[in-house]
């Protein structure tokens, strides 16, 4: 019976496949990535190579498959990333993505604060409401018409939120802002209006 | 409602064409503009390449989520070094090296030690023919992941970086090496001790998995 190591420092294989690869390849990556292929199907080759050194156990760690909603979402992230260093201007280390949503949370604060300030400077005008709802479904607000004092509002409501999520702006975010004393209502998705 | 609109011309369909080496070049010459052809060959990268960093992510940390952190966190470094990348390397090795030495610093930053735990015993499967190989042969993915994380949390965190790399992922010495930036001779170091402190503790806590004699007894 052949005996074969199926890498330089791994286990043994004894069967008549095993001893055709070993035959026939000679490049030593091609023979070890083959023979390494053969282990995984070859119940009795994998058993052999378990008993000679149990850690080839190791080699059957899940394999961890992402879906079209995980891929997509990481490009979102990397691309809300690169929109908050342009509207902060500076280069930044990344944050943590689980930081996002104590950072939303932060962010509503803000929001909160300015609603007061507002309310209590010029208690006539209706209150600033702020709607933040994360995630990708629901219906999104018509972008309307900016007025500039609008635009200069939303940037810096807009920059506040990138400066205390740091890198990490949440993707698919719906903000209704009522801004005080107007009619109209300024309703944008995030990651549309850094694209303007 | 504003809508992303993709044309035929755009750069997005011409980074489809293109191998990940152009890739990483595009992506390094590109420009800085939003909707650039830089920011069009980041996201091509991304869709090819993050299930693959998130694997060897998740198999140095065994958390999934922390390893999807970790994968975008090596495509966010990835962007910011992208002038440093050279067409002489492999990009899979240069993306790898990325990835390997975030999850290392990561694993080396968790705060308290949480994945270490008290050795989990799991159920013996008995069957009538059972030697300790077949046992092992026969464990679930969950098992055996559950066995990983438990030893591999007694090993340095390049130790098990290593470990996973030539091991699990199936890479060969130098591109361990070139991705963990050390010595050839230091990765075999690395994973001589790797292994034998594994075997050492699959031994000792999983002692129905021994292998039970030698394998030239075995071939007899």
């Amino acid at each position: 019976m052949t005996v074969e190591r199926p890498f330089a420092d791994g286990g043994e294989v004894r069967c008549m496949d095993a001893d055709r690869l070993r035959d026939t390849l000679r490049d030593a990556s091609v023979r070890r990535a083959a023979m390494r292929r053969h282990v995984e199907r070859c119940r009795s080759c994998r058993e052999a190579a378990l008993a000679q050194d149990p850690t080839t156990l190791f080699r059957r760690l899940p394999k961890v498959e992402l879906s079209a909603d995980e891929v997509a979402e990481m490009r979102q992230r990397v691309k809300g990333v690169q929109r908050a260093r342009r509207v902060g201007g500076a280069h930044r280390p990344a944050g943590s993505i689980r930081s996002a949503w104590a950072a939303a949370a932060g962010m509503v604060c803000v929001l909160g604060g300015l609603a007061a300030f507002q309310a209590s400077t010029n208690p006539t005008a209706a209150p600033l409401n702020q709607t933040v709802a994360a995630g990708t479904t629901g219906d999104r607000p018509v972008l309307s018409a900016l007025s500039a004092e609008d635009e200069a509002h939303l940037d810096r409501a807009l920059a506040s939120r990138a400066l205390i999520e740091g890198d990490d702006v949440l993707s698919e975010q719906v903000v209704l802002m009522q801004v005080a004393g107007r009619a109209s209502d300024l309703a944008w998705v995030a990651n549309d209006r850094l694209d303007l | 409602m504003p809508v992303l609109a993709f044309s035929r011309s755009s750069p997005h369909r011409r980074v489809k064409e293109l191998d990940d080496r152009d890739l990483l070049l595009q992506m390094a010459e590109g420009g800085e503009r939003p909707n650039s052809t830089a920011e069009a060959a980041l996201d091509e990268l991304i869709v090819r390449k993050s299930e693959v960093l998130v694997n060897v992510a998740f198999r140095v940390l065994g958390d999934r989520e922390e390893a999807k952190d970790v994968a975008q966190m090596a495509f966010v470094r990835a962007w910011d070094h992208r002038e440093r990348y050279s067409p002489q390397w492999s990009p899979n090795t240069w993306l790898y090296r990325i990835a390997t030495n975030l999850a290392i610093d990561h694993l080396r930053s968790r705060q308290s030690r949480e994945r270490m735990h008290e050795p989990l015993r799991l159920q013996l499967r008995h069957r009538q023919e059972s030697t300790s190989a077949r046992m092992m042969s026969e464990l679930g993915e969950k098992e055996v992941a559950a066995i990983f994380d438990e030893l591999a949390s007694e090993l340095t965190e390049k130790q098990r970086a290593i470990f996973v790399l030539r091991e699990v992922e199936g890479l060969a010495s130098a591109e361990v090496a070139e991705i963990v930036g050390c010595q050839q001779s230091t990765v075999r170091n690395h994973l001589f001790n790797a292994r034998k402190l594994l075997k050492q503790r699959l031994m000792e806590r999983y002692p129905e998995y021994a292998p039970q004699g030698s394998a030239e007894e075995q071939l007899s």
